[in-house]
């Protein structure tokens, strides 16, 4: 029963827009080329199968890596630019940076530097996405109640137990928070990056799906659009499995029934 | 009375607050508290009691004056207004947490831990989380935590405020039973009169802001407190002193 309730809604969504799909290509008598039917996207993932889950795969592993590195060097950097004020100041400019600089063009660069392949497009996928870690996990352990630091003053507590016993738990639900967020954007990321930096003999569904549309494969395009979401859905699910791990035993977010408290 | 003919646990030698920005919280105060004293501190909001008390807590220093503590190496436990207790430990980890802090080892802070909750009523909820438990339940999981290190001054700064008169009553009378029988010295700041009135052996009544001492006054009470002493006309009296201080320092 329970099942059904969380899987039937979004399935009838997935119902309606397909519907919706094939009949406005009917009754605008769209073209195949500029919008293939359900069927013939569903078809392409048969007539496709291996490309479209080797593209898959390698586009998941530096997607995967670079959100790996995101995670890992994001806490570390937000756990650095909460240690003081002042070396805030001085860094937290330079990370907006990541945020605004424009992927297409640091791209070339790091063919440059790494040639093309997984290594510049796991870097293309770690800039994009991580300043959501870096600026949530800064924000969490900026936010700690402030009573709790004064508990922590009055028994003595050091460095490294205000850190591990008080900040970092703290700062927990919202590290989860920019994780959610990044984790999407490593995907995209790691597609940008293969526009410019993938190559074509290991492609990844970047290359794949320039390929399809200069090959007027829009099928293969569509379906690995599909599969690029599918990627962003897996890597968000991931992220909310943590979560409830972490967090499902205290935290109100993940209690059961959260969403019916509004 | 010569009841506080004992050791000097805390002196306080013209302490004075005055924040950066100017304004001046508390004028010079000078008090000598014995060691084993339950003092309340009472006075209306912003008067700069929870000021002096965070000052002594050393959590603050004072802009004038200074905090002498004799008292030896004992430790030092605050309470606050909320049970503020790690919302991601349940209850038995929050209460050794000053254990874990000052390195005991772990099978010595789970008996103590127990045995203190035991003491305050929570033995049935060591497992719970701080979000599973009642404003009331999560008061006393503080005072478990705050006692649990054995200190020989505990600071409470309106710790029951936030809950309701019933349940703050029978805190109030397991406060007084956990200090019988451990002797510590107690520094209790309140807003309410009859509480300061119920609990302490002596109350210091403060001016509103800038707070300055306005009565110093030993009460004269039963040490038996219980809920009968509410009624009893001599509590009356003595909380009619408290008011009338209290007043005072209003007009002025």
């Amino acid at each position: 029963m329970k099942t059904i309730r969380t899987i039937l809604p979004p399935a009838l969504t997935f119902i309606v827009v397909i519907l919706f799909w094939a009949a406005a290509k009917k009754i605008f008598g769209i073209s195949d080329f500029t919008l293939p039917s359900p069927w013939q996207v569903a078809k392409a993932f048969d007539r496709y199968a291996n490309p479209l889950l080797r593209a898959t795969l390698t586009t998941a592993e530096s997607s995967l890596a670079g959100f790996a590195s995101s995670i890992a060097i994001g806490i570390l950097a937000g756990i650095i630019l909460s240690s003081g004020r002042w070396i805030e100041r001085a860094v937290y400019p330079f990370t907006i940076f990541l945020q605004t600089v424009p992927l297409v063009a640091v791209a070339p660069i790091l063919v440059l530097w790494f040639d093309t392949g997984f290594t510049s497009v796991t870097i293309c996928a770690f800039i994009v996405s991580v300043f959501p870690v870096i600026a949530n996990t800064l924000l969490g352990m900026r936010s700690v109640d402030p009573a709790l630091h004064d508990l922590f003053t009055i028994y003595r507590a050091s460095w490294a137990a205000r850190l591990f016993k008080l900040k970092l738990p703290w700062a927990l639900p919202s590290i989860f928070t920019g994780l959610r967020i990044s984790a999407g954007l490593a995907v995209i990321g790691a597609i940008v990056g293969e526009f410019s930096a993938g190559t074509f003999t290991n492609q990844g569904l970047g290359i794949l799906i320039l390929s399809a549309k200069r090959t007027f494969n829009m099928d293969e395009v569509f379906a690995a659009v599909f599969l690029a979401s599918v990627l962003g859905l897996v890597a968000f699910a991931l992220v909310n499995i943590a979560a409830y791990w972490f967090l499902g035993s205290w935290h109100v977010s993940e209690q059961r029934g959260a969403a019916n408290r509004r | 009375m010569s009841q506080f003919s004992g050791r000097i646990a805390i002196a306080l030698d013209n302490v004075a607050m005055t924040f950066p920005r100017g304004t001046q919280a508390l004028r010079p105060v000078s008090l000598q508290i014995a060691a084993g004293q339950f003092l309340c501190l009472l006075g209306p909001s912003g008067c700069g009691k929870s000021t002096l008390l965070r000052i002594i807590a050393g959590l603050q220093m004072p802009s004038a004056g200074e905090v002498i503590r004799d008292d030896g190496a004992g430790s030092v436990s605050f309470v606050f207004q909320d049970a503020h207790l790690l919302p991601w430990r349940n209850i038995s980890r929050n209460v050794t947490l000053p254990l874990e802090l000052a390195g005991i080892e772990k099978s010595t802070r789970r008996a103590r831990a127990s045995e203190m909750l035991e003491q305050v009523g929570l033995a049935d909820f060591q497992r719970h989380y701080p979000a599973q438990l009642s404003g009331g339940m999560k008061m006393r999981a503080s005072l478990a935590r705050a006692l649990v290190s054995n200190p020989s001054l505990l600071l409470l700064d309106e710790p029951f405020a936030a809950v309701d008169e019933m349940t703050r009553q029978k805190l109030d009378e397991q406060l007084l039973e956990l200090w019988r029988k451990r002797g510590m010295t107690v520094i209790f700041v309140t807003h309410s009169v009859a509480e300061a009135a119920f609990l302490g052996q002596r109350a210091v009544v403060f001016s509103p802001r800038p707070g300055r001492v306005l009565l110093d006054h030993v009460l004269d009470l039963p040490a038996q407190r219980n809920l009968a002493l509410r009624s009893d006309p001599q509590f009356a009296r003595e909380c009619g002193v408290l008011y009338q201080a209290l007043e005072q320092g209003g007009r002025a």
